[in-house]
């Protein structure tokens, strides 16, 4: 594939389905640097894929799967690496805090996504976004039943944590 | 708050993304990227593929001349010939091969976390087999060191001098160090894979786990 074909795919994508790369970037980068570092790694792993993309699967699916696997494998050293510069300046940002101001329920909830380890982190992420089991062991390469576990695992702490934290608002 | 309400804050991401993306910057960064990428990999090629062919030529020189030269040459001195043009070849056969190598496993592993987990370790350790283990550093920089020792005493052989040490002997000594710092340098920048290694098998691990 040409390279201005792969750039416009890119674009398609983006425009697209980017709130799903954005939502990675948000669950497992926690500073602005570390978000613009996470975003472009994605985003650069996404190009280089575009050739591997057979159609099998969703474009969210592959966007999903592409994402997931270049956020656990970066690491915030990288960046240093690669560049062997700091951060970009906030004037060249890649990305930026869209207004009005998120939601704080968001908030609350990335926090304790970001509480997870990386790989349950990714199981929460395609858990929120409604995909089946069996779509969740495609995009991490283990079996539904092995999917099963870590899910409900998931929701029950998640629970918990909602239940703790009603508790502890009604004794206000 | 409840599940229910949770999963409307979640949805409603959809609508309005928490950031905003400045694509026209990213096309560029993406493009610096890849370029630099490239160009380090066509840089490895040219230098390795370029020294490789520069010892061969030189030895393959020194080797017909000697064939042809009115002195009678002792066995030692193909020898040495012979060893130099084999390490040139050695040296260009590494890179190639290693490369095809590597192609080979990136392309045998799926596109599951898992399979790329194993893709990224396989990548880490092609890295390391050439910088990190004593092995591979000798397998890197040996063959360079041997061809163009050997296309150097060759050389020294062809002219009839008898060897000084103070003289013939600085630029083998000179060759020696290059190759001891080569091989430090090489080490040195691998130590950041061993820790990134280390992590990935602990996810590798993570993933696996009940």
């Amino acid at each position: 594939m040409q390279e201005r074909e792969r750039d416009q795919t890119l674009r398609d994508w983006l425009h697209g389905h980017k709130g799903i790369l954005l939502k990675v970037v948000q669950a497992y980068a926690f500073t602005p640097a570390d978000r613009e570092d996470l975003f472009q790694e994605i985003a650069l792993q996404v190009w280089r894929s575009v050739d591997a993309f057979r159609g099998e699967s969703a474009v969210a699916t592959w966007l999903y799967r592409v994402a997931l696997n270049t956020a656990i494998a970066w690491t915030r050293k990288e960046k240093r690496h690669r560049h062997g510069k700091e951060p970009l300046e906030a004037a060249n940002a890649l990305i930026e805090t869209a207004l009005p101001r998120r939601d704080p329920r968001l908030d609350w909830l990335y926090a304790r996504i970001a509480q997870l380890d990386e790989v349950d982190r990714s199981l929460a992420l395609l858990m929120l976004d409604g995909f089946s089991y069996r779509e969740m062991a495609g995009i991490l390469g283990i079996t539904e039943n092995h999917v099963g576990v870590k899910i409900s695992r998931i929701k029950m702490a998640l629970a918990a944590k909602l239940a703790t934290e009603a508790l502890q608002h009604e004794s206000r | 708050m409840n599940l229910d309400e949770v999963m409307d804050a979640w949805r409603s991401q959809d609508e309005a993304p928490l950031y905003r993306v400045d694509e026209g910057r990213l096309q560029e960064a993406l493009r610096e990227e890849e370029a630099t990428r490239r160009r380090g990999l066509v840089l490895e090629a040219r230098v390795t593929y370029g020294l490789a062919a520069l010892v061969f030529a030189g030895l393959a020189l020194v080797f017909a001349l000697m064939l042809f030269d009115d002195d009678p040459r002792t066995w030692w001195d193909f020898l040495i010939v012979t060893l130099g043009l084999a390490a040139a070849v050695f040296a260009a056969a590494n890179l190639y091969f290693g490369r095809t190598r590597l192609a080979l496993r990136e392309r045998h592993f799926g596109a599951s976390l898992h399979d790329e987990l194993g893709r990224h370790l396989a990548v880490l350790d092609y890295e390391l087999s050439r910088t990190w283990r004593a092995s591979a550093i000798m397998r890197t920089m040996l063959p360079f060191y041997l061809g163009t020792t050997a296309l150097y005493l060759c050389i020294w052989r062809i002219n009839n001098e008898p060897f000084k040490w103070g003289t013939d002997g600085f630029p083998l000594l000179a060759m020696s160090g290059a190759m001891c710092y080569g091989a430090w340098i090489a080490r040195h920048a691998a130590q950041d894979a061993l820790p990134r290694k280390r992590r990935l098998e602990e996810l590798l691990e993570k993933l696996e786990a009940r």
